[in-house]
């Protein structure tokens, strides 16, 4: 059978098991369960697809895995896999009353749906099913949002649903004009297919493609956080529980921008190939600048972290926007260390804040001495995320700021300074954090440390080995088919 | 005859945005959103007519059952469990409010009129109406303050992609399914409005808060 | 064009003749279909007739130090109007002045009959006098843009500025034009100002501080009274015309055959009615704004009918096949 059906099913069946499993520990395995099926499966794929030099199709060509798609399915099925795992004791842990009854009743059906949501967006060839893929996934996550019972939780699911209800909004409608765009060349039936898009983009008027693109960036770019359109993420970040935290900065940011990517590569072949990059660099920049020095006012733990997943995000797609293969490689690098290193710190987050019972940065103090491995945990996942060696996101940050340097100075002093500026905040919000003097909070054990801690030791490893020994054999590939592809 | 019937159609639909950017009270908002949504399903009723098609049937059915009946009545419901006090003000006054409606409807048509040599004249009309309806759209959800009427400007957004594709002579394969899964993130969108409310006034979902007015034996 | 024979100098009088004559039998009946609707009894359909000859045989009443003004006022102000009876469209689809008065004229003359009843207002010298005359040209200063873009629209879409070929065009063009839906909403919104309806205005109004029409000729009495109160209803039964037959111009006779005029007359009068009885819905339906938020609907009617030439202006229609 074909393998993209073969890793599409175990999502799908799950979707039809979970909502009649009442018993959560239950419900709780058999979604880990389903999510390790699914990355030994992913595994098959990635090797099949980085051996052979073509892309996988599959179903009248509405699905599509190219070594790009596959290098995000690996990724986003491990980092599934390894936050399904911390879920269990993390909601095993949490004082049930604090829950909302309906969404705890449900979050793992929504967390599968959600993975679906993201392995749709991946895989998917056809514009309109990638639209409905994102939706599926904006919809799941914002239950999942809501899972605690406060009115905060409730207010920043709302917040989160209409900022990128409007998002999806302008998407669609930059998929319908991509589509009018295709239909005058007289595609018909598969004008929504992005191969045939590829193929045909130097046809189709430039001004109507510079118009869906421009749509379909805000619409899509609402959702990887870029800066005027970022105001749901905190929230989300801070109010959600800490596996949801995880998920959406390590999975729906990542693919937004694939999403974006795909239209960026359609239009690389035509007249507009500056448009995208041009975009991209500008809201890149606003965006680190901007998340650098809101990160000097945050005084919650998690919407710190929040912000830097801003901060990178837009580092990203300044490396995108950047488009030399230096800064692409620096690019897949950075998204794929920031997944990884974004959710370990928030387990840690999450294990901190469970055992402290709150999460502003001036309460939490001693951590080192009250809790030493969550606080361990918690500390190189930071140091992680700072980019200090020898995590990866230093060698992918090294990378960027060279491929910065060789396209033009200006920009590189730019983007020094937002690394800077980013780094001294972050660092400056979470030293007191480990050996300060107690700030007589009451800790509290944790009843279930099965899986508390070694999702996150599992990815801070990750990272640590990724930024010593780099791995070319994993990216180079991709770097060359998508330059490949271009030229 | 019928392209321009078909055009007129859009107009009046572009014409019930604009009014519901300067409404002031709930219950005219939704009854031109009600307007609006009946002038998309004569619109498809009329092309269905013309040109014999069993799909458009369909559609038009689906979208006259979904749009015009039920999510209206979902909105009114809400609306009414909200206990809106009716007034939903913009936030910048009427005049500053007409003056951006009129730049917005200005720049889509100078836009599209750009764009839009090469297809034949009535679809181009047809686009640009469209276009100028979905910016009329992102206007209405930026100036409010009530969750309700941001939800009623989505419900705009996605009339005037409906008709943005519709007015194409080709049409487009998948747009009715594309339609109702955005009405599913709509719905979802007033469940949760409900859901807020009922965290707001009663603090929690518990059940036993609803059963104030039984009676006890 | 219809030939210029003296039977058809004489239709066309006579067409004049008719709108005069048939005006307050307008709002006679506009009065008995609010009655209805108030769930009142009405008088019949003919008491303005009545009131007017009532009126006529009354001495009229005036201060001692009202000049000429004061008693010329009432009859330019009607022979304005009547002049503008003999422009519009009612069974044919023009009148026998339209080649001569362009619409910029026509809104010019509704200026002028304004501006005398105004004038003669402010002559006496009363307090309510000058009241009612600011307020009536504040709406003025509001509304008669608006009047103006929205014919100007009309002309814009027919390439000409008479009545009559504006009539012309739109008979054998059609009238579904994506400008005309927005043109129509303001000129509704201009049609309530103008003649003092609400929610601009209660026409039926006692209470003089809320009076913007009524308080201008409070002074007046007798005949004067008489030919100002024709000349409302006159006022009224044009724009209704002027609406009817431009925006809805089915059934107009274009020829001069018998048959054509007789549907022409039947179809505007039936047209007519029934705008009327929606006129008294609405008005049933409505409450009176206070006068600082008039501004509000006529800003709304002004960007109304902007966007409307706004829309004739930057699409193509059928008529032109290419952009204008």
């Amino acid at each position: 059978m074909n393998l993209i059906g073969l890793i599409l099913l175990p999502g799908v069946l799950s979707l039809l098991i979970l909502p009649c499993i009442t018993n959560r520990t239950w419900a709780g395995y058999i979604s880990s369960a389903v999510c390790t099926l699914c990355f030994v499966l992913s595994i098959f794929l990635a090797y099949r697809v980085y051996n052979s030099g073509q892309p996988i199709f599959f179903f009248h060509q509405w699905f599509l895995c190219d070594k790009l798609a596959v290098f995000f399915i690996l990724l986003n099925s491990f980092i599934g896999m390894t936050t399904s795992f911390y879920a269990i004791s993390y909601l095993n842990n949490e004082n049930k009353l604090h829950l909302h009854p309906l969404v705890y009743r449900f979050y793992h059906t929504g967390y599968q749906l959600f993975l679906l949501g993201m392995l749709g967006v991946l895989l998917s060839n056809n514009i309109g099913m990638m639209w409905v893929a994102i939706e599926l996934a904006t919809i799941a996550s914002v239950a999942l949002v809501g899972l605690y019972h406060t009115s905060e939780a409730l207010e920043a699911a709302w917040k989160y649903l209409i900022l990128c209800g409007v998002g999806i909004g302008l998407a669609l409608l930059g998929t319908v004009i991509l589509y009018i765009g295709a239909s005058t060349q007289g595609l018909g039936e598969h004008g929504l297919l992005w191969t045939q898009l590829v193929s045909e983009a130097p046809h189709i008027p430039a001004k109507l493609l510079a118009v869906s693109f421009v749509f379909l960036f805000v619409g899509y770019g609402t959702k990887v956080g870029f800066v005027p359109l970022h105001n749901w993420l905190p929230d989300a970040h801070a109010e959600g529980p800490a596996p949801v935290s995880a998920l959406l900065s390590g999975l729906l940011l990542n693919a937004a921008l694939f999403a974006i990517l795909r239209f960026k590569w359609m239009l690389s072949n035509t007249s507009l190939h500056t448009l995208p990059s041009v975009l991209l660099l500008i809201f890149g920049f606003i965006g680190v600048l901007f998340a650098a020095l809101s990160l000097f006012r945050q005084r919650q733990l998690k919407r710190l972290f929040a912000y830097s997943s801003i901060e990178h995000m837009s580092l990203i797609s300044i490396a995108f926007g950047l488009g030399t293969p230096l800064a692409l490689f620096a690019a897949l690098l950075h998204m794929s260390m920031h997944s990884l290193s974004k959710t370990a710190a928030f387990f840690s987050c999450g294990n901190v804040m469970q055992r402290a019972g709150t999460q502003t940065l001036s309460k939490l103090r001693d951590l080192s001495g009250q809790m030493p491995v969550s606080a361990a945990l918690l500390l190189i996942s930071t140091f992680a995320i700072l980019g200090l060696p020898p995590s990866g996101l230093f060698i992918s940050e090294l990378l960027l700021i060279l491929a910065a340097f060789k396209a033009n100075i200006g920009l590189t002093i730019l983007l020094l300074l937002g690394l800077g500026l980013a780094f001294l905040a972050i660092l400056l919000k979470m030293q007191p954090l480990f050996w300060s003097k107690s700030a007589h909070v009451s800790i509290m054990p944790l009843k279930n440390r099965h899986h508390a801690y070694w999702p996150a030791a599992l990815h801070l490893v990750i990272v640590i080995i990724a930024g010593v020994f780099v791995p070319f054999y994993l990216l180079s590939p991709i770097v060359n088919y998508i330059a490949g592809v271009l030229s | 005859m019928i392209n321009d019937w078909l055009l007129f159609l859009i107009s009046i639909m572009l014409l019930c945005g604009v009014l519901m950017v300067v409404g002031t009270h709930i219950t005219s908002v939704l009854k031109l959103l009600v307007a609006q949504n009946t002038l998309l399903a004569v619109y498809l009723l009329t092309k269905a007519i013309y040109v014999p098609n069993a799909a458009l049937f369909v559609s038009v059915a689906i979208t006259v059952i979904v749009k015009v009946i039920i999510l209206p009545l979902l909105l009114w419901k809400l609306a009414r469990f909200l206990h809106l006090s009716g007034r939903v003000e913009p936030i910048v006054n009427k005049p500053t409010l007409l003056l951006l409606t009129t730049a917005l409807v200005f720049f889509a048509l100078i836009l599209s009129r750009n764009m839009l040599t090469f297809l034949p004249h009535t679809s181009a009309a047809g686009f640009s109406l469209a276009l100028a309806n979905a910016f009329v759209a992102m206007l209405l959800v930026i100036v409010r303050r009530k969750a309700v009427t941001q939800v009623i400007g989505l419900l705009v957004l996605e009339n005037s992609i409906f008709i943005l594709a519709a007015a194409l002579s080709t049409g487009f394969p998948w747009l009715i399914e594309l339609g109702m899964s955005f009405d599913v993130l709509v719905g979802f969108m007033i469940f949760t409005l409900f859901l807020m409310r009922i965290q707001r006034e009663y603090g929690s979902l518990q059940i036993h808060n609803f059963e104030k007015l039984k009676e006890r034996v | 064009m219809i030939s210029d024979n003296t039977i058809s100098i004489l239709l066309f009088v006579l067409q004049g003749l008719l709108v005069i004559a048939i005006a307050p039998l307008l709002s006679g009946w506009l009065k008995i279909v609010t009655c209805r609707c108030q769930n009142r009894s009405a008088a019949s359909l003919f008491q303005p007739y009545f009131a007017f000859c009532k009126l006529l045989i009354k001495t009229p009443v005036m201060a001692e130090n009202a000049s000429w003004l004061f008693r010329f006022a009432p009859y330019f102000y009607a022979a304005c109007l009547a002049v503008l009876a003999f422009v519009v469209p009612f069974f044919l689809y023009y009148g026998v002045l339209s080649p001569l008065f362009d619409v910029i004229v026509v809104a010019g003359i509704f200026a002028l009959a304004r501006i005398s009843m105004a004038l003669a207002a402010m002559d006496v010298g009363t307090a309510f006098g000058s009241l009612g005359a600011r307020r009536e040209l504040f709406i003025a200063c509001l509304v008669e843009p608006v009047l103006l873009l929205v014919l100007l629209n009309l002309g814009l879409i027919t390439k000409g500025l008479t009545l009559e070929h504006i009539g012309f065009v739109l008979i054998h063009k059609g009238i579904l034009y994506p400008g005309l839906a927005f043109s129509l909403s303001a000129f509704v919104l201009v049609l309530l100002a103008e003649n003092g309806r609400f929610p601009f205005d209660n026409p039926a109004t006692h209470l003089e501080l809320t009076m913007i029409h009524e308080a201008m000729i409070l002074e007046y009495s007798g005949r004067y009274l008489a030919l100002i109160e024709w000349g409302n209803s006159l006022k009224l039964t044009l724009f209704l015309l002027l609406f009817v037959n431009l925006f809805f111009p089915c059934g107009l006779a274009v020829q001069l055959s018998w048959g054509a005029l007789l549907t022409g007359l039947i179809t505007t009068l039936v047209k007519l009615f029934v705008l009327l009885t929606l006129l008294a819905i609405a008005e049933s339906l409505q409450a009176k704004v206070r006068l600082f938020r008039i501004p509000e609907y006529l800003g709304l009617a002004l960007f109304l009918a902007l966007m409307g030439i706004l829309l004739t202006q930057l699409m193509v229609t059928q008529v032109t096949g290419v952009p204008i």
